[in-house]
């Protein structure tokens, strides 16, 4: 029973992460019409950055030269920050361009930061990764109830991310997005200066999935790049179209539901002696997934909610919702 | 140091080869309208295909890299059929063209893995002694690579330019409105294009697999020099595409002399983002 548990609260965790992270990749696609296919880099850098800001300085035997040993609050919000500025760099190519030049451009960067993290030893550690990242709070929570302590924290991220993408649907902000998701013409048109909206939503949406990987840094407490392949960016645009993009409650669900298929198929192998096929049939099914959907239901299994603008004078006449 | 123009002659090989495959990738952008997130595998296949033929059947190289073109053009024929052709006909969007690529692409590797596992393999051929010519060391295999090439391409320039079909490619390519007004059949004009474009890209899959492995993850690890190699030259411009695949394939082999060679895809795409800061329509111009 205490086993079953243990195990629900750890893919409970994993699926809260893969929550903002498909929160993140909703203000960008499901928004504002972005096509980031790389949204793995912004996992990876805040990942990354929050390991290396809280780690403790490198022994002569390790293979990395810079740990700072900051608290963790400290290297969360480094980890934020420097996933928003990897936005900016990678927003200023491609956000004035039409949208499949930042497929191309993101899946490419998600692709050389990767070299980067096997390559760079005295930054990452290179393919033996960085271990032993501190965990928050660990001297005061007691162990056996530690890890329910993190799912919170976890459950706390998504409950802030969604928060800020419901108030993106009813805020001016976010209805300007939209106009450029749907036609950026009129937005133009309307005056609006397009190319900042979109690096703003840009940026906010890196800055999510940079902390859902700071989550996971100090989840997994080790790091080493074959953890930052281009399946997370997958997993995050098949949970987001399976749930709805355009949706935040969707985005959530669609990513509980990729991650509960992946744990699921996980005990396959031994049942029926498919060890050697199940990753690959696992990943063949979930991009399966995406054509089906994108075919047969491309607004997903929530799809998003417009709000009508009789409705919407009415919740402004009421003070809103 | 004095530059070596061995990495010349091995930009010259690569180069030839991300050539063929950035045709088949402009081509298809410029009639389907959609970027082919899939493309990479065309390439994988086209060599697994020869690789079955020639190691597994025991085929001669050369007739088993012709058997492979055909197959490859069929699966690609199939999937365009079963997975393309109903979004086209409902007049779905290009983005919900290149996500459903972006599902195939996933599909296809893990297939590939799945049947013929991640190990790298080699095709069963001859002519790996190395030459001395002028001071450059060159395999019999490797001229081999880069004179098929150069035919190739001449081949589609008469192809694009001496044909009925050629014009009538470019000019579904340039505005396909008005081509259909015209009187072309512009599903036809997509068949073929389907051919030409992955056939070159299975021969390129064959000819790049010959020069190093053959393994499930080539193709994707190659999408980023090709999507650089189609910027680069301007998208939906297969002359540009030309262009660019050469360039590209020096610019990378060049740098091996100056950084280390795990950063090869790294100078590709910075190539593609300065270009697209500095002149984003391709060295050629908007002329598509």
């Amino acid at each position: 029973m205490l086993e079953q548990l243990s195990f629900m609260t750890s893919v409970a965790t994993v699926a809260g992460i893969y929550a903002v992270l498909a929160l993140g990749l909703n203000i960008h696609w499901g928004e504002t019409g972005l096509l980031n296919f790389g949204h793995v880099a912004f996992f990876a850098v805040g990942a990354y950055t929050t390991a290396i800001l809280t780690i403790p300085s490198p022994t002569a035997t390790q293979a990395y030269s810079f740990g700072f040993g900051l608290p963790v609050v400290v290297g969360i919000v480094g980890g934020c920050i420097a996933a928003g500025l990897v936005a900016v760099l990678l927003g200023i190519p491609t956000l004035q361009l039409d949208e499949e030049y930042l497929a191309i451009v993101s899946i490419g960067l998600a692709e050389i930061l990767r070299h980067v993290m096997m390559n760079e030893n005295w930054l990452t550690g290179g393919v033996a990764g960085l271990y032993g990242i501190d965990r928050p709070l660990r001297g005061v929570i007691p162990p056996e109830a530690y890890d329910f302590f993190y799912l919170g924290l976890v459950v706390l991220a998504v409950g802030l991310c969604y928060a800020y993408s419901r108030r993106l649907k009813q805020s001016p902000f976010g209805r300007v997005l939209r106009s450029i998701r749907d036609d950026e013409e009129a937005s133009i048109a309307l005056g609006k200066h397009t190319f900042r909206y979109r690096m703003q939503a840009f940026v906010v949406g890196g800055v999510m999935a940079g902390l859902a990987g700071a989550l996971w840094a100090h989840y997994a407490t080790a790091l080493t790049p074959t953890a930052f392949g281009a399946n997370i960016t997958f997993l995050t645009w098949v949970g987001l179209i399976v749930g709805g993009s355009g949706n935040s409650k969707g985005a959530i669900l669609g990513a509980g539901l990729i991650i509960a298929f992946r744990e699921a198929t996980r005990y396959l192998p031994d049942l029926y002696g498919l060890g050697d096929i199940i990753p690959t049939l696992r990943l063949i099914l979930v991009g399966a997934l995406v054509i089906v959907t994108i075919r047969y239901r491309p607004d997903g299994l929530l799809p998003e909610r417009d709000i009508s603008y009789a409705e919407y004078c009415k919740r402004v006449e009421y003070g809103g919702e | 140091m004095a530059f070596d123009p061995q990495f010349l002659l091995n930009g010259v090989i690569v180069g030839s080869t991300i050539a063929l495959a950035a045709i088949g990738l402009t081509l298809i952008f410029g009639i389907l309208d959609f970027i082919n997130f899939a493309h990479g595998e065309y390439l994988t296949l086209g060599a697994y295909a020869a690789l079955v033929a020639n190691v597994a059947l025991g085929l001669p190289f050369v007739v088993a890299a012709v058997v492979a073109i055909p197959i490859t053009v069929a699966l690609a024929l199939a999937l365009d059929r079963v997975v393309f052709y109903p979004l086209r006909r409902e007049g779905a969007g290009a983005l919900s063209l290149l996500i459903t690529s972006f599902g195939l692409s996933i599909i296809l590797r893990n297939a590939v893995e799945m049947v013929w596992s991640s190990d790298p393999r080699r095709f069963d051929v001859g002519g790996a002694e190395a030459m001395a010519i002028a001071g450059v060391r060159i395999t019999a295999v490797q001229i081999a690579i880069v004179v098929v090439s150069l035919v190739l391409m001449i081949a589609i320039h008469l192809l694009l330019t001496r044909t009925t079909l050629g014009v009538t490619m470019r000019a579904t390519a340039s505005n396909r409105s008005l081509a259909l007004s015209s009187g072309v059949n512009t599903e036809r004009i997509v068949t073929w294009t389907w051919v030409i474009g992955a056939g070159l890209t299975a021969i390129a899959g064959v000819l790049i697999g010959l020069n190093t492995v053959v393994r499930p993850s080539m193709g994707f690890g190659l999408l980023l020099v090709m999507f650089a190699a189609v910027i680069l030259g301007g998208i939906g411009d297969p002359y540009g595409a030309m262009l660019g695949g050469l360039s590209i394939g020096i610019a990378q082999e060049v740098s091996v002399a100056f950084i280390s060679a795990s950063y090869k895809p790294a100078v590709a795409f910075t190539i593609m983002v300065v270009l697209l800061l500095w002149k984003p329509e391709g060295l050629r111009g908007a002329d598509t």
